[in-house]
Order: structure tokens, then sequence, then C-alpha cells
């Protein structure tokens, strides 16, 4: 790929004279923090999205791609972090699904015998162990990324473009992933691997390519670098992985969860499930996703009502009271800034007095709304959080993820709260606003706020955390000693191997 | 985007229209500029005209508002038709039988008319919190049973027996608000409501939560705002505009009675006022009154040129959608052309 | 006394000849609904387009479409434009009156209802639709005894749609039951009224209703509503009577006559006395049989259906409203049926 542009209407730049060789055979990793244009570049070489500028070649030869199914015939295909799965369709028929013309027989039926004997033949060369009869919506996360994969196979790709595939996987998960890949790649396969966790990249690829800011900042051997100098490049200067926790001794229970459950049609019930949160203290729950923890930040926020049991945030009984009164007790920063975490299309403004409009400060009267003082409290909450934006009337949907997730954690941790319910807080954002928000979550430890904190991101885990709980379906299952876990301890009890209560 | 966009955004997209229109009008083999002669000449060429344009304007700055009101809180209000009507009928009534005088009655005959069409859509709005019916279909659904329950009034139990069609006998004289021009002086209430309505979407704390709940309803509930009160509010004061311009018809309109068939189109021309107004409240009376002008004109359009005044439909069509598509297109390939000019100029310098 | 009332009829006349002193020369047709119903609306537009044929005026329509909103800045349009506006007003009266209050010199006549102002400056053109509609009755009682033609059932029952419940619709249906009981007392009439006047589906599926209740002639008085009677006689094999214009031929062999109102030829006349100056402002005309301006429509049409001798006795039965032998009392407004 030579002298790749593109710009975003309207006038994002995502790349900017990209030059990029892939090698035939070679796991090829490209890293860089969130919208450094890792995705975008890929985006391009399989189709997906057009250039603004720039060419590609494949075995010198140049190419134009409109659409992905003619990347697909040059043997280039795409897993994305999003998987594309038709949910009530069979493993087989997800596989199929597209090129079904090659299949049929007496000009239209399609042969679902030899499709089966395909895919099963197909799964079995790549050691895959997947039943190709069951329903995409039955099988696990780990497993629906296998359909991905398959699927490509099916496809005849000769290079896997996988789009942060280890995001979704627990660290077993990420360790078969990875023989995977390397079987993938005996077989004669290209990988590119797009990711922004060093480690794995580290131990998985031949070349790295760095990323940032929509530039290419290098290509090297995975031989020839470290970690450090890794993260440099990426960040353009240096970044501390150990965050500095003072010690604390955690003060008096401030969130006491009692017994609660919560039953559902739909999903999985909730608990029974109890413990505190202290204090000046950070909670870490672990949890590989849909093991309870969205019931139960549903059920903290009161957006679900409870079966049984009994909430209190500093002695007060919060169980039965409206989310409108529960919020003067808790704050909340919730997992999806799209959906729940801001009104998108509503201004900066708008979205920071969230929750603050109904406190007395900000009325004249008592059912107005003084914006006055309202646009000075935006005012303070861009400073302080230094929010990247043009005005405080500016859509939230144009800003960048990083800098709508410091909307939403400004105004949650404005609001004076005895609890902090934190899930997620830094799911998908790029280092530098990570380290940002983490000092946040400290400061507000060091003022005695006790904070329960959700995370996937098991350093975030690990580096934040007081004490880790694990949940598994719907029940507490460890309650642990971070400085005294490993890693792989704290995926044991995630799986369900371990249990220590 | 800015309120001096919207506004450009708006106007081009009624150049748009009007341009659109006129190759309509050529492809009849009729003359465009007789055509936008009359339209104008009828709408605001004399005294008489403007008038005929504020009469109509009145009825549609309120079901427009009710539209918009709905809509920005997230509840699709589609039962303005009826809403209107209901309001009409209770207008009349009480401004046939009220014995009171003058300065109680008209108040209280346009409380009653606002009330009755809060009490049309709050049917509506019950229905969603109690069994969870969508209110888009349930207004609908109450818009075919407010005409014939209005129709099966005046036919029956309300019957003016000299008239001609089913309609009330007219209210008393002092009650009404037209002067000898036939001048509705119910325009002036109804902007006062519009003003009244942009201090509660702009200052009030109410006005926030509705249009946070109508950007994201989930966010809005999370972040502590009443979603189902506000709702339900939305939903009554939308209703109560509606009913409002009902009453302000019978009121200050023509015919000082209800008859079958009255509430004409002001219910959907509201609905679609909102449309093109994308539910902001200044914006909604600017179409309104653009909409009056329409509409008075195209009478005197069908007249002078004998092009059918359903034309003024197909014009009002063509606008609502180039208004909307222009928004659309403004957006998109405005930023389409900002990228392509910032490629060249950053593929240049490097 | 004479002598005043004497001064005045000479004033107003000397008003009338100041207004026409100039032969009119724009008409306008402001209705209440629209044109296209093939009978009412349809049929003053023809003596509209008559008028302009012989006499060279401008002339212009205006349809309020049933569309209340209209009614007003219609009139008003017209007003301002024409110097005679002949109105079809069912509903809107009073904005009528309110409008010839502010144009007194131009010439309204209204059609087909009494429109009465206090400064008698409108002219109301009625129709003794009742006459018409005797006949009617008259014929449908005397066909459904008529068993030797196809479709024809013992039972004496003949039927009616109509559109509105209203005042004229209702003198329609009293003169049609006067017609039938005169014929036979033992006749029964059954009548519908749909609410609608231009939806044919509606009026089809109340002729539908009355031919399966036994009726073997339904007589539609419900404009363009009303085709589908026409059609529904056809679709049974069974009979209706039209309205308002010559309907005969719409279904052939199952519209026996149908009960015609000249509104075209009515507004022909009231030109033409505009014209030669015997018109009075404020007047009330009433049209019936006598004038030629109500009746039936007896065709071949008619003649392929009924019996000659059945033709003969109809319309020797309008031979006698006209000569004034036989007399129809108008309908008065709620009067029990």
């Amino acid at each position: 790929m030579r002298g790749i542009y593109k710009i975003y209407p309207p006038e994002v730049l995502a790349l900017e004279n990209v030059d990029w060789s892939l090698k035939k055979g070679e796991v090829h990793s490209i890293v860089g923090e969130n919208g450094a244009g890792k995705s975008t570049l890929m985006k391009i070489l399989s189709g997906l999205i057009k250039p603004s500028s720039g060419k590609i070649f494949i075995k010198d030869c140049h190419v134009i791609f409109s659409a992905p199914y003619q990347a697909m015939k040059m043997g280039i295909g795409m897993v994305h972090q999003e998987f594309m799965l038709i949910p009530s369709f069979k493993v087989y028929e997800n596989v199929i699904l597209g090129s079904e013309k090659d299949l049929s027989k007496f000009g239209g039926l399609l042969d679902k015998r030899k499709a089966k004997s395909i895919i099963k033949s197909l799964s079995e060369a790549y050691g895959f162990e997947i039943d190709i009869n069951a329903a995409a919506s039955d099988i696990s996360v780990a497993a629906q990324q296998k359909v991905e994969i398959l699927k490509q196979m099916f496809r005849k790709v000769e290079i896997v473009i996988m789009d942060e595939p280890t995001a979704v996987l627990t660290p077993q998960e990420i360790e078969e992933l990875f023989g995977r890949l390397r079987k993938l790649k005996e077989m004669g396969k290209t990988i590119v691997f797009i990711s922004h966790k060093l480690d794995e990249v580290l131990e998985i690829s031949d070349r790295i390519t760095v990323m940032r800011k929509g530039k290419k900042v290098d290509t090297i051997l995975n031989k020839d670098i470290t970690k450090n100098v890794l993260a440099n490049m990426m960040v353009g200067r240096d970044v501390i992985f150990r965050v500095n926790k003072p010690f604390k001794t955690p003060g008096k229970a401030v969130l006491e969860v009692d017994n609660i459950t919560v039953n559902s049609i739909k999903r999985k019930t909730l608990g029974p499930v109890r413990f505190n949160v202290y204090e000046g203290e950070i909670l870490g729950l672990a949890g590989i996703e849909g093991n309870g923890q969205f019931e139960l930040v549903e059920a903290l926020i009161g957006a679900m009502a409870l079966s049984s049991g009994k909430i209190s945030v500093k002695g007060i009984d919060v169980t039965n009271i409206a989310i409108r009164d529960r919020r003067k007790y808790i704050g909340f920063v919730s997992e999806d800034r799209k959906y729940t975490g801001l009104a998108l299309k509503g201004s900066i403004k708008e979205n920071l007095i969230m929750t603050h409009h109904i406190k007395n400060e900000m009325h004249n009267l008592p059912f107005t709304i003084n914006w006055n003082k309202g646009e000075i409290f935006a005012q303070r909450l861009i400073k302080d959080f230094s929010i990247v934006c043009r005005s405080i009337s500016e859509q939230c949907i144009s800003l960048s993820g990083g800098n709508q997730q410091k909307v939403v954690v400004a105004r949650e941790f404005t609001l004076n709260t005895p609890f902090l319910l934190l899930d997620q807080p830094a799911r998908g954002l790029d280092v530098g606003t990570i380290e940002f928000i983490h000092k946040k979550i400290l400061d507000m430890r060091e003022h005695g706020i006790a904070i329960l904190l959700i995370s996937a991101d098991l350093d975030e885990l690990f580096n934040l955390s007081d004490r880790l709980m694990v949940m598994r379906e719907g029940k507490i299952t460890g309650i642990l000693d971070p400085s005294e876990t490993t890693k792989e301890d704290l995926g044991a009890y995630m799986l369900g191997v371990k249990e220590n209560v | 985007m800015s309120r001096f966009r919207k506004f450009i955004v708006g106007i081009l997209g009624l150049i748009v229209g009007l341009i659109l229109s006129i190759l309509i009008v050529k492809m009849q083999g009729k003359s465009p500029l007789e055509v936008y002669k009359a339209l104008f000449g009828y709408s605001l060429g004399s005294l008489l005209s403007i008038i005929s344009t504020l009469n109509a304007a009145t009825p549609l700055i309120l079901t427009g508002l009710s539209a918009a009101m709905a809509w920005d809180a997230g509840a699709i209000n589609l039962g303005q038709p009826g809403q209107f009507l209901i309001g009409a009928i209770t207008a009349a009534l009480l401004g046939i039988y009220l014995p009171f005088p003058v300065w109680i009655s008209i108040p209280l005959i346009l409380i009653g008319a606002a009330a009755a069409g809060a009490l049309w859509s709050g049917l509506a709005a019950f229905f969603r919190q109690k069994y969870n019916m969508d209110e888009f279909v349930s207004t609908l659904m109450l818009n075919f049973i407010a005409e014939y329950f209005t129709t099966y009034l005046v036919t029956y139990p309300f019957l003016d027996p000299k008239a001609y069609v089913a309609s009330t006998t007219a209210i008393r004289k002092a009650f009404t608000l037209a002067t000898p021009d036939q001048f509705n002086k119910g325009i002036y209430l109804a902007v006062l409501v519009a003003i009244f309505t942009w201090w509660i979407v702009k200052r009030w704390g109410i006005g926030y939560e509705w249009h946070m709940i109508g950007l994201n309803q989930r966010f809005a509930a999370v972040g502590g705002c009443k979603t189902e009160r506000d709702y339900s509010l939305a939903m009554l004061y939308s209703g109560a505009l509606s009913g409002l311009a009902g009453g302000i018809l019978i009121l200050g309109g023509t015919q000082h009675r209800f008859m079958k068939g009255i509430g004409g189109n002001f219910g959907w021309d509201g609905v679609m006022l909102a449309m093109i107004a994308n539910n902001d409240v200044i914006m909604t009376v600017i179409f309104a009154f653009f909409f009056g002008a329409l509409k008075a004109g195209g009478i005197g359009m069908e007249f002078d040129t004998s092009v059918p005044s359903e034309f003024i439909l197909v014009i009002e069509a063509i606008i609502v959608i180039s208004v909307v598509a222009t928004r659309a297109t403004i957006d998109l390939y405005g930023g389409k052309l900002k990228a392509l000019v910032k490629t060249r100029r950053v593929v240049k310098n490097s | 006394m004479k002598k005043i009332s004497l001064i005045l009829m000479t004033l107003l006349l000397a008003s009338s000849i100041a207004v026409f002193a100039a032969a009119p020369t724009k008409i306008a047709y402001v209705i209440n609904g629209s044109l296209g119903d093939h009978a009412f609306y349809d049929s003053g537009y023809a003596g509209l387009m008559q008028i302009k044929k012989e006499f060279g005026v401008k002339v212009k329509v205006l349809e309020c479409k049933f569309d209340p909103s209209l009614y007003y800045p219609s009139l008003l349009t017209a007003a301002r434009w024409a110097d005679v506006i002949f109105v079809i007003s069912y509903g809107f009266e009073k904005e009528l009156a309110r409008i010839a209050d502010r144009f007194p010199k131009k010439v309204f006549v209204n059609v087909d209802t009494n429109v009465k102002d206090p400064k008698h400056l409108i002219t109301s053109v009625v129709f003794r639709q009742e006459e018409g509609a005797f006949l009617a009755g008259a014929t449908a009682a005397i066909t459904t005894t008529l068993t030797q033609l196809p479709g024809i059932n013992p039972q004496k029952i003949i039927g009616a749609v109509g559109g509105d419940d209203d005042i004229v619709i209702k003198a329609f249906m009293y003169g049609y039951k006067k017609g039938a009981h005169y014929i036979d007392p033992a006749t029964k009439v059954k009548i519908v009224y749909i609410g609608n006047w231009d939806d044919p589906a509606k009026g089809k599926q109340a002729a539908l209703q009355l031919y399966a209740q036994g009726a073997d002639v339904v007589f539609q008085v419900a404009a363009l509503a009303g085709i589908g009677v026409l059609k529904a006689a056809k679709e049974v094999g069974k009979y209706a009577i039209g309205v308002d214009s010559n309907e005969n031929s719409i279904a052939p062999g199952h519209v026996i006559t149908s009960d015609l109102k000249e509104v075209g030829k009515s507004m022909y006349k009231i030109y033409k006395m505009i014209l030669d100056g015997t018109f009075k402002r404020g007047h009330l005309y009433s049209f019936g049989v006598k004038e030629g301006m109500v009746g039936l429509a007896i065709d071949d049409y008619t003649k392929k259906i009924l019996p000659k001798g059945v033709i003969d006795r109809i319309e020797r039965l309008q031979q006698s409203i006209a000569d004034g032998k036989l007399k129809i009392e108008p309908y008065k407004a709620g009067e029990d049926m």
C-alpha cells in the first residue's frame, strides 16, 4: 500500500501518507492507540472503505477495491471486532452465507451435505473443534470467533486480517487463539493482527507496524524491540505501566449489597449476591461478560427491580427508591457511552448537566434550569477534565471516543456521591485517556469515595483494585487480593475452574 | 446545528422545492410565473390576503407545535387531527351552552378545548403506560374514533335542525374572536402559546428532560429524569396544543360552530410542519406562516390559473421532502466535499 | 303604506338596474363539494358552460371539496373577482351571508338551499325536490309489483339510500314515501343514510343491504357515493333510480329512470333573467316540475325496462303535478316521516 490517505467527512484526517507492506506467510501486527488509523488502514485493504488517495498493489499489480467481495477474490478477508453472524442460523449456514452459489446443485438448490462435509474437513484441518450444526446464538464468544475465521478459510482467503481479536477473550482463550493463528501460519496463510495490547503483539508477531495519529511510525522486526520502546513509539512518550497507588486503610462500608437476586425472563438470574464496598476502596469486579454484571449494574442503578435483598448506601436503604433519588448517592459510568452514557446528538453542555440538573443550585425557579450556571459549570468541567472540543454547544457525536468518555466521567465524578459505579470506564480508549481516567479514579479513592470497578481488562483491575471480586453465573465465586494473585489464577476463577467462596 | 445553519438549510430546501414545483407546473403546460404571481397575490398581496394567510396559519402554529413538542420528547403523537376535533367540538358546545359573561367564558372555552385535546392524547399516554401500547398506533386509531364520535354528536344529539349539513348551532355571538373582516384574533394567543412553549423547552427543567429523553431515553432515565412523568406530560401538552387549535378555530374561524369535516388538514399539516422544522419551536412557527400563505394562496392560484388547489399539497410535499433531503444532503455531501478539499491540500503539502 | 312599498320596489329595481347597467362579464361558481359527481355539481357546471358559450362571459369554478376551512376564503376570492356568483352552499350559508354583506353590489345566487340574510342581498333558488321524489317513489312502487320483470319479488318493498341525514335529503325521502304510498299505501319503504357523498363503495354496500332485505328498487340520493347504488343494482339484477342528472345509462337495464334536478338549467334561466332585467334580488325562486326543473328522465333506457302502460301512467302523473292538479305538500323541517 502506497501513499494512503483517508479523510472521513467532514475533515477528520484518519490516515496520512501511509506506506505499508505485507510479506507472504508472516504474522504482522499493527499497533497503535485508538484512532491511530489501524482499523482504517485494514478496512481499506479489505475493500470496506475507499482511500481518499493512494494505491494498493498485490504482487506488483495495482488493484482498486470498491467492495469487500473484490478484496475477497484477491484472497483478502477480515474478521471484524463485531462479529457478523446471524444468530438464528447454524454455524455452517453462517459460514456459507454469501457464497451459496458455489454450492448449488440442480441449478439453485443448496447442497447442504456437500457444504457440511467441506466445512467439517476444514474445521478438522485447522483443529477448530466446533459443532457446525449448533446455532450461532448458542455458542460462546470464542467459538463465534472461530466461526468467523472458518468463514474466511472457506472463502480460501490467503490474508486474514483480525481486528482486535483478543478484546473479547479470556487469557486462556487468547492462548488458544494464538495456537490457532500459528497453525494458520504454518499452513501458509498470512495474518494481520490489529491490537493495542503490547504483550500479545510481542508474543505472536513476526513484524510489527506502529501507527500514531494516522501516520505510520515504523515497521520493525519483533526480535529487535522491547515493550517499553514499542509503547514509546506508540504514544510518543514514556508510559508508566504501573499506577502508583498509595496504601490506604479502608473505612466504613459505603455500599452494602445484601443478598440481592434478580429474576428476569430472558436473562440469567443474578444472585444471591452479598458484598460491601468501603470508603476509599476500589473493589474490582472480574468475570466473563454475561455472567450477571449487567444485572448487577442495572439493579444497583435502579433500572431493574430486585426480586429480593437490600441495597443501601451510607446506611440509607435505596432498594426501592426511584433512579432520580438514587442518583444522590450513586455516580455511574456506564459501559456503553453511546446508549447509556451520553445523548450523542445533544450538546456537550446538555450532556454535562444531566443529573446535575436535578440539584437545587442549577435552578433559579424550582422548575427552571439556570443555564448561565450550567454553562459556567460545563466550562469548568471541560477545563478540569481537559475535554478537547470547539465549544460547549458542540454535539457529543463529533467528539473523539476518549473525549466522549471524559464527558461522562467528568459529569459523574462531580456529582459528590459517596459511591461510584464504574462499568468498563476505560474500554476502547487510547492509552493517554486511560491514564487520565485511572488517575481520576484514584483521586476519587483518595477522597474516600467507595468505588466498584467492573472491567474486562485484567491489567486495569490489577492496577487499580484494592480487592478483586469474581462473578460467574450470577454469583460471586471469589474474593481475591490482587497483590497475591496472578492473571492466570484470576482467569481460572473467571472460567469457573476455581472458587473460594 | 446552529440556528443560523438550520435557517439557511430551511431556505435552501424551500428554494429547491419551489424550483421543482416550477418544473411540475411547466410539465402541466401552465405558466409558473402566473402560478407564483397568484400564490403571492392571494397570500400577501392585499390586506384581505394577509388576513387569509394569518387565519390559515393560526391553527397550524398550534398543531405544528403539538407535533414538534411530542416528538422532541420522543413521544410519537400522530393524533393531532383527532385531538383537534375533540378540542373543537368541546369549544363549540361550551360556546353554545356556557351561560357566563364573556370575560370568563372565553378563557373557559379555550381551557376546555385544550383540556379535551389533552384528554384525547392522555388516553394514548395511558394505554402506553398501562398496557405498553405504542402511541404511534393508538393516536392514529384515536383519530378515527374522534372523527366518527364528533360526526355522531353533530348528526344526532347536537344537530342544528335548520342547518343543511351536519353541524351544531353557532356559538354565542359574543364569544367569537373574529373581527368583521374575519380576522382571527386567536392568532395572538397562538403566538403567545408559542413563546410560552419556547420558554418551557429552553428554560424549564422539564423542557431539558424532554429533549434529552427524545435524544436518548435510556440516557435520560439513568441520569435521573422522570421519564414516565415527562412522557405523560409531553403527550398531555401536545394534545392540549392541538385541542386549543381546534378551540381557536371555532371561536375565531369563519364558521363559529362545529360542522362535519371542520378539521380539514390542520392536524396533518401540523405533523408535516414539525417534520420540516426538525421539532424546533421557532422554525415551526415560521413554517406555519409559510404554509398558511400557501394555503391561502392556493385558492387564488386555482382561481386565477386553474391549476387545482391540490397542487398546493404537491408543493407542500415537495418542500417537506426537499427540506429534509437538503438537510441530509448538506450534512453528507458538505462533509464529503470538505474531505476532498482537505485530501487535496494534505497530499499536495506532503 | 302602498306608496312606501312602491317606493321601496322602485328603489330595489333601481339598484338592480344600476348593477346590471353593463351586462355582467364574470361569473363564478362556488361549490361546497367537488366536480365529477355525474350529478348535482356537474349539472351546475354544464349550465355554467352553456352560459359561457352563449354569452361569451368569463367563468371560474371554485371547489371547496367538503373542507370547511376553504369555504370562506373561496367565497371571498370569488366575490372579489366575479360580478355574478352562483353558490352551492350546503354548510356555509352563514359565510355566504357575511360575504354578501361585504360586497353588496355583487349578485349572489344560492342554489338548492334558502339563505335568508337580513339585507336580502342573496337570491336563493330552491327546487321542489318533493315533486321529483314523489314521482320516483311512485315509479318504484309500481315497479315492485311488476313481478313479470326479471328480479322482481312478490314483496312490495322499495328502498332509498341518502347521503347525509340533512334537510334536503329528508325532503327527498318525504316525497319518495308520499309517491310510493300514493300508488299503494301497503308499499314498504326502507331508508338508509350512509353519511357520505363521495365514496361509491359505501353507497354500494348500503344498496346491497337493501336488496338483501327484499327491496326491488332503490332510489339513490347520495351524489357520487350513490353511483355505487346503481352498480349494486346491476350486480344483483335489481333496479335503481338515479338522481339529479340523467344517470340512466350508468347501468343500462337496471336504472329505471332518474329524478332530475336541473341545477344547470336553473342557473342558465337565472342568468337570462339577469340579462333581461326580470331578475329580482333577494327573491326566493322555487322551481319544480311545472318549470321543467324537476322531473323524471324517461328515455329509451326506461322504455327497455318498463312496459308502455306503466310509462304512460307515470307521465300522466308528472303532467298532473305540472298542471297543479296534484299538489305535493312541501316538507317541513322536523316533520315526522
